[in-house]
């Protein structure tokens, strides 16, 4: 078998692929890249089996074969990925046969060992599941504003250290949160959805879908599977395996209540708690800064024994009471610059309940995050 | 006239010359003079173990310098508790949290109900660590953290060690208290890395409020684990929580790591000696008192005179005596005991060891080899045990310079200096300890 591809449209299609391919796996073939040759077209597929990734580059030409010749092959995808990498651009000429893939390219030729293509684990499929469409620019910002807020990777309760995504009619909700921190995001679609899906989704497997949507990509389609989420762009497919476990409740987190309400601008803010979290050092409690809202002034404090002290006043609207709170610092810049909006309200009822960030005028989007409690005289 | 203040301030500065910064942090730092009229002071101190071990020792120095700084003589002195002058540390910031932990990561106590503060008897050789013990137990976390409780097997450590957990626990019941040993800490945590669950591991104790780890010189040798161990006491100390260790000997005797050993001692280390004769003897009565049986005052002279050091052991023989008298349906006296013990403990003169015994027992204690302390490495690790060994010899066996030189092949002149050399550090602890350790080891006193 013979094929001819664009050397930049193939380098394309792989580098989306790699994030899926498992290097370091026991199983020899799950470092290889899968070919499927299609009419006018290759579908070029990696799994590490959490993560699967499908990607389509176009042929050149008609594809040479014999008659009954099967239509896929594997390569060791780092090695096929470096070497397209490396070759100049033009035409690229793949020649399949016996084990063998030979790629050829102006007066370069090389020569991979390839495995059954058979050994290869079957994609899950979409099929049956409920889906919705989405415009890709939200999704890509849903994704944006969430993201920070997952449980790391050592988190003892798997299911915090993902991203809860669930769809009821036409709203879809993304949740993520470690216990300290809490960010929601709702988007409404333009579609009814059949009932309620929600799936908690690694990660990882956002970060990679985040990354592979291009300006240029309208839609993408989530469908819903059994133990598995589905994405989708003309130019790739995407599975990933969803976290087990039940999602805590967090409904109950989100107050509406508070006693004081502070309407700040956002990049002064952010530009405040930054230069005070330098000297927020301390041992226990790293990046504590003290707000002390007063007047129309919220001064920003942050204090570590042994090496010096911080405080910035900036100017805020206030709604209600004065109030001390203190937050963790790095919990605040996160939040505050990913929201791309001017103005921000800040909720708080006391110094020992959460405070809540919500863009002003949309309520669509919240973060919740918990106070460190500090003892009152510590404000001084 | 100068001022109360003024004072006040001259008697602590001369108590602290006297007493000694340590017992002087632990006794008198935070007291103040509540009174002086009539010929009375009253001095309130920090905690009950304070006032004690000020009125059994020092309260003579204190009234003379009362009256001379005060200038009036005959002053009378009495002492008071008041636990409230303990400067407690701030309160420290906590981030706060949506969800609460899950219950099932609590570990169990696993804590011996028995070992009580109460069943636990004082004498000279142990009365400093139970007074650090039960001023631990009643504010865990603010006195003495952390509190190293060292000496020899069997001199009750553990006990001591059981009795601040279930003490914690009596006085506030939902207190998560934990008790393991060492070994144990290893073993989960190399079985959580199996496992890869070494998150849950850390969690599960760096939640608890009163950490009581027993034996830890098991982690000698174990960087790995010390590693670990050394991020948990951390954590723990960071977050005022108390911990609690025992060794039988002094952390910077057994760490390389001066880290790790330093931070061991960072708080009160209370030594256990062996027991004199007559804590022996109520260690006794007490063993008798709880089986309900009343025993003779020769009886219990005859055993305690007979097992000179180890409760475990004197706790055997008296058993081995109760057992005896019911097998034999016989009143228990001093007959009975002395047939009973008859072979178990030497009778009069114990037996001397041979020098060759005596190297083998240093080397074991300090795990070395035997060659090791007969070869010429002088690297500290082998010197020290080599002379603490020659220092042993002269002392326990009736061997003369050149004939114990012979037997370490080498020059009289090198015994004669180890043994001057460890015979004057013998006021540090860390040497007699380590002396008194092995001579126990070896069975003579």
């Amino acid at each position: 078998m013979r094929i001819i591809c664009d050397r930049k449209k193939l380098e394309v299609a792989t580098h989306n692929c790699m994030k899926a391919v498992s290097i370091r796996s026991p199983l020899p073939i799950l470092s290889h890249l899968l070919f499927d040759v299609e009419d006018g077209r290759i579908k070029i597929s990696a799994t590490d089996l959490e993560l699967g990734i499908e990607s389509y580059v176009e042929t050149q030409g008609s594809v040479e074969a014999k008659k009954d010749e099967k239509r896929s092959f594997t390569a060791p995808a780092k090695t096929f990925s470096d070497i397209i990498g490396q070759l100049p651009d033009g035409e690229v000429i793949l020649e399949v046969s016996e084990g063998q893939m030979k790629i050829t390219s102006h007066r370069s030729e090389f020569s991979l060992v390839t495995l059954p293509s058979a050994e290869f684990p079957i994609f899950p499929r979409p099929e049956g599941a409920s889906s919705l469409t989405i415009d890709a620019g939200t999704f890509k910002e849903m994704v944006r504003l969430v993201l920070f807020s997952c449980a790391s990777a050592e988190e003892s309760r798997a299911v915090l250290t993902g991203v809860l995504i669930s769809v009821n009619e036409n709203k879809l909700t993304m949740v993520a949160t470690d216990g300290r921190r809490l960010a929601q995001i709702e988007r409404i679609i333009d579609q009814l959805f059949p009932g309620k899906e929600s799936r908690v989704v690694p990660q990882h497997s956002l970060t990679e879908i985040s990354k592979l949507l291009r300006d240029d990509d309208k839609e993408i389609e989530i469908s819903f599977g059994e133990g598995q989420i589905f994405f989708s762009i003309p130019r790739v497919f995407l599975f990933s395996r969803v976290l087990e476990g039940e999602y805590p409740d967090y409904r109950t987190l989100i107050r509406k209540d508070y006693n004081t309400r502070a309407i700040i601008d956002r990049l002064m803010l952010l530009g405040a708690v930054r230069r005070v979290m330098i000297t927020a050092q301390e041992r226990i409690n790293p990046g504590l800064i003290k707000l002390s809202f007063k007047g129309d002034g919220l001064e920003i404090s942050s204090n570590t024994a042994d090496l010096g002290r911080a405080r910035e006043t900036i100017q805020v609207a206030i709604e209600g009471e004065e109030l001390n709170i203190a937050f963790n610092g790095k919990y605040m810049m996160e939040v505050l610059s990913n929201l791309e909006i001017e103005q921000i309200n800040l909720d708080m009822k006391d110094p020992h309940s959460s405070g809540v960030i919500s863009p002003v005028g949309d309520d669509s989007y919240v973060y919740i995050l918990m106070p460190i409690r500090i003892k009152d005289e510590v404000y001084a | 006239m100068k001022s109360k203040e003024d004072s006040w301030e001259r008697f602590l500065q001369v108590m602290e010359d006297a007493l000694g910064k340590p017992t002087f942090e632990t006794c008198l730092k935070f007291s103040i003079l509540k009174k002086i009229n009539n010929g009375k002071a009253v001095i309130q101190v920090s905690s009950a173990f304070a006032k004690e071990r000020l009125e059994t020792k020092y309260v003579g120095i204190m009234k003379d310098t009362l009256q001379k700084i005060y200038d009036s003589p005959g002053l009378d002195l009495a002492l008071e508790v008041d636990e409230n002058l303990l400067p407690t540390r701030p309160d420290l910031p906590e981030q706060m949290e949506f969800y609460k932990q899950e219950q099932d990561d609590i570990p169990e106590n696993s804590l011996d109900p028995r070992y009580t503060l109460e069943s636990f008897v004082v004498g000279n050789s142990n009365q400093f660590a139970t007074g650090a013990a039960l001023a631990v137990s009643r504010s865990p976390g603010k006195v003495y953290n952390p509190l190293l409780i060292f000496g020899g097997v069997g001199l009750g450590k553990t006990h001591l060690m059981q009795a601040i957990g279930n003490n914690v626990l009596a006085r506030k019941k939902k207190a998560r208290v934990v008790y393991l040993s060492t070994e144990r800490f290893i073993n989960e945590m190399i079985d959580a890395m199996a496992k890869k669950k070494i998150e849950k591991f850390r969690k599960k104790y760096r939640t608890v409020d009163v950490l009581l780890v027993d034996d830890i010189q098991f982690l000698v040798n174990k960087e790995f684990t010390q590693e670990e161990f050394f991020h948990t006491f951390n954590e723990l100390y960071g977050a005022n929580k108390q911990i609690v260790m025992t060794c039988d000997r002094l952390p910077r005797e057994l760490f390389i790591d001066k880290r790790l050993s330093s931070r061991f001692e960072w708080g009160l280390t209370a030594d256990i000696q062996e027991p004199d004769l007559e804590t022996r003897e109520a260690i006794l009565r007490k063993k008798a008192e709880q089986k309900g049986i009343s025993l003779p005052n020769s009886v219990i002279h005859y055993i305690a005179e007979r097992v000179p050091s180890n409760v475990r052991e004197l706790e055997g023989a008296l058993l081995r005596v109760l057992a005896f008298g019911t097998f034999r349906r016989q009143p228990v006296n001093t007959e009975l005991a002395q047939e009973a013990l008859k072979g178990i403990i030497p009778e009069g003169r114990e037996q001397i060891p041979t020098v060759e015994k005596i190297i083998e027992k240093v080397a074991s204690y300090f795990d070395i080899k035997t060659e090791e302390i007969m070869s010429d490495r002088r690297d500290r690790r082998f010197a020290y045990p080599r002379q603490i060994a020659m220092f042993l010899s002269r002392e326990i066996t009736n061997l003369s310079y050149p004939d114990l030189a012979k037997k370490f092949r080498r020059d009289h002149t090198t015994v004669l200096h180890a043994y001057e050399k460890i015979s004057t550090n013998l006021h540090d602890i860390s040497v007699r300890n380590s002396v008194d350790n092995i001579r126990s080891a070896l069975k003579v006193s």
